[in-house]
């Protein structure tokens, strides 16, 4: 397995482009399903996930192509198969995704439960009650979900807890339903709206996406005919690019984001005592030089603080001036970074959901492992101040969710290379 | 040396290599792989490989990482290697989106 050499003490500094989201690319690429012509899809972000998803509905029978500039065409009318193999979906849970489109446009889909999860309770069956209340047939055998259905009903839909994915899929099915579905308890996340946006512009009737009300009219037939739609840019990756920077005491510009995606981080990056300054599509932070103040937070869905910028504020207040207090509420097991950071000599305390942090001045280098993608990210953080050598094992995690990251921190003057295994 | 019609030209510039110019789209795609279905086969280089020079190509879609692994697999069927040389960024990238940059990796 390919590790990461980082060499910590660098102050970052310089430009970077912010690739498109991850978490808005899955479900688009899902919802690519429900077009009756090719659609194409822009500033794709190029991970593993994507390449997973390609593979994915390539299996199914889709055809897709890749152009010159890397957008991605895609072309559902030659599907022939609407299975999703246990062994696809166990490496990327999204790929519960295709469910809501197959289901909502062909009547059928055979998927794989995607089965357990690093970080904590995942369970589908929110999108299964939300698909059976439209009217699908739905038996789950042998690790597979089988669900049939006439064309899809539209009704009210309460979700008992706000579940992006399967928000994502219920909308998705609902676009081709005969009537209104309403649902309530929607996820809010801007990934939620950019896939509305791209269901809108292939003809979907879509009210009140990113709110928790979401209203569906059903129609007959979505098209992406002569649609080139580009992903929303990636504030996850945005995040923690500016945490890198603002943990060294350095100054970067980064491009082609979004910063009103991002109140709720740039609020503790302030806090923590980093300059910030926004334009329509841009974010300058300057530490000056400065250490670090430690900043609390607790992780709630949106717009709240996200759980996928905890392990990286973690990362932050392990060297920041004072105690920092994080709590998570999202996900039960999303502190498995903490054990990997004591390593390097972070002073965290865990009580159950909450870690308490006491910044000390330095992190040494060592040899650490990475759980899941954020987790990861936030090792990678730690070495880049840490004194002397830090290697991140296990960094396909970080290869699922941040494009070419090494290149991206080397362009901002890290030392930090790939061991390939 | 002219690529045919301005758009693809494969031109063996010594033996068993073989420079290849112009586009590899979905639009020369097939006229590509008539153009070099049977070099494979037929002709031969230093220890019976074959290398392909990218250096010419000019332009690329996913259509052409697909030539290039129904190369790798035309080779492959005759038991002859085939090496790819100067394969263009664009290439690589498409390749890595597509999760076979192993499979069409250029030989140093």
């Amino acid at each position: 397995m390919d590790k990461l050499l980082i060499t910590g003490g660098a102050r970052l500094s310089g430009e970077l482009r912010i690739s498109g989201a991850k978490n808005a690319a899955l479900p688009i690429l899902a919802g690519a399903l429900l077009s009756d012509s090719p659609v194409s899809i822009g500033n794709v972000p190029h991970l593993r996930d994507i390449t997973t998803t390609m593979e994915l509905l390539g299996r199914m029978g889709v055809s897709l192509t890749v152009d010159e500039k890397l957008n991605i065409e895609i072309d559902a009318n030659t599907i022939d198969s609407f299975y999703a193999p246990y062994e696809l979906v166990k490496t990327m849970r999204a790929s519960i995704l295709v469910l809501g489109p197959l289901v909502a446009r062909f009547g059928k889909a055979d998927v794989s439960l995607p089965g357990g999860c690093a970080i904590g309770s995942r369970p589908v069956n929110l999108h299964l009650e939300g698909l059976t209340a439209m009217g699908a047939r739905i038996d789950v055998k042998n690790g597979y979900i089988h669900a049939t259905a006439d064309r899809l009903k539209g009704c009210r839909l309460v979700l008992e807890q706000v579940t992006v994915t399967g928000t994502e899929n219920l909308m998705m099915a609902a676009t081709l339903a005969d009537g209104v579905t309403i649902l309530e308890n929607a996820a809010r996340e801007p990934e939620v709206v950019d896939l509305a946006n791209f269901l809108i512009a292939m003809g979907a009737k879509i009210h009140g996406a990113g709110t928790d009300v979401i209203e569906i009219e059903g129609v007959p037939a979505l098209s992406g005919k002569d649609l080139h739609y580009n992903i929303l840019p990636d504030r996850i990756e945005t995040g923690t690019y500016l945490i890198a920077v603002a943990m060294t005491g350095g100054k970067v510009r980064l491009k082609d984001t979004c910063p009103d995606l991002l109140d709720a981080v740039l609020l503790k990056l302030r806090e923590a005592g980093a300059l910030i300054e926004c334009g329509e599509n841009w974010i300058e932070l300057d530490m000056q030089g400065r250490r670090p103040k430690a900043v609390s937070l607790r992780t709630s869905p949106y717009p709240a603080f996200p759980t996928d910028m905890q392990a990286q504020f973690t990362a932050l207040n392990s060297i920041a001036e004072g105690i920092g207090i994080i709590t998570e509420t999202v996900f039960e097991n999303r502190f498995m970074h903490v054990q990997e950071m004591q390593r390097m000599g972070a002073d965290i305390r865990l009580e159950s959901n909450t870690a308490i942090i006491h910044g000390v001045p330095k992190l040494t280098g060592a040899e650490v492992m990475a759980t899941d993608l954020r987790a990861s990210a936030s090792l990678v953080l730690a070495g880049l101040v840490a004194e002397g050598q830090t290697i991140v094992d296990r960094i396909y995690h970080i290869d699922r969710g941040y494009e070419c990251i090494e290149e991206k921190l080397c362009q901002l003057g890290a030392e930090i290379r790939r061991i390939p295994s | 040396m002219a690529t045919e019609n301005g758009v693809f030209g494969v031109e063996e510039r010594s033996p068993g290599v073989f420079f290849l110019e112009g586009e590899l789209t979905f639009k020369t795609a097939n006229r590509v792989l008539e153009k070099t279905s049977g070099l494979l086969s037929t002709t031969f280089g230093a220890n019976g490989a074959i290398t392909l020079d990218l250096s010419g190509i000019t332009r690329a879609d996913s259509a052409g990482v697909a030539l290039m692994l129904e190369w790798r697999r035309q080779s492959s069927a005759v038991k002859r290697a085939v090496h790819f040389l100067n394969v263009p960024q664009q290439l690589q990238a498409i390749a890595r989106v597509a999760g076979v940059d192993a499979i069409i990796q250029q030989s140093t």
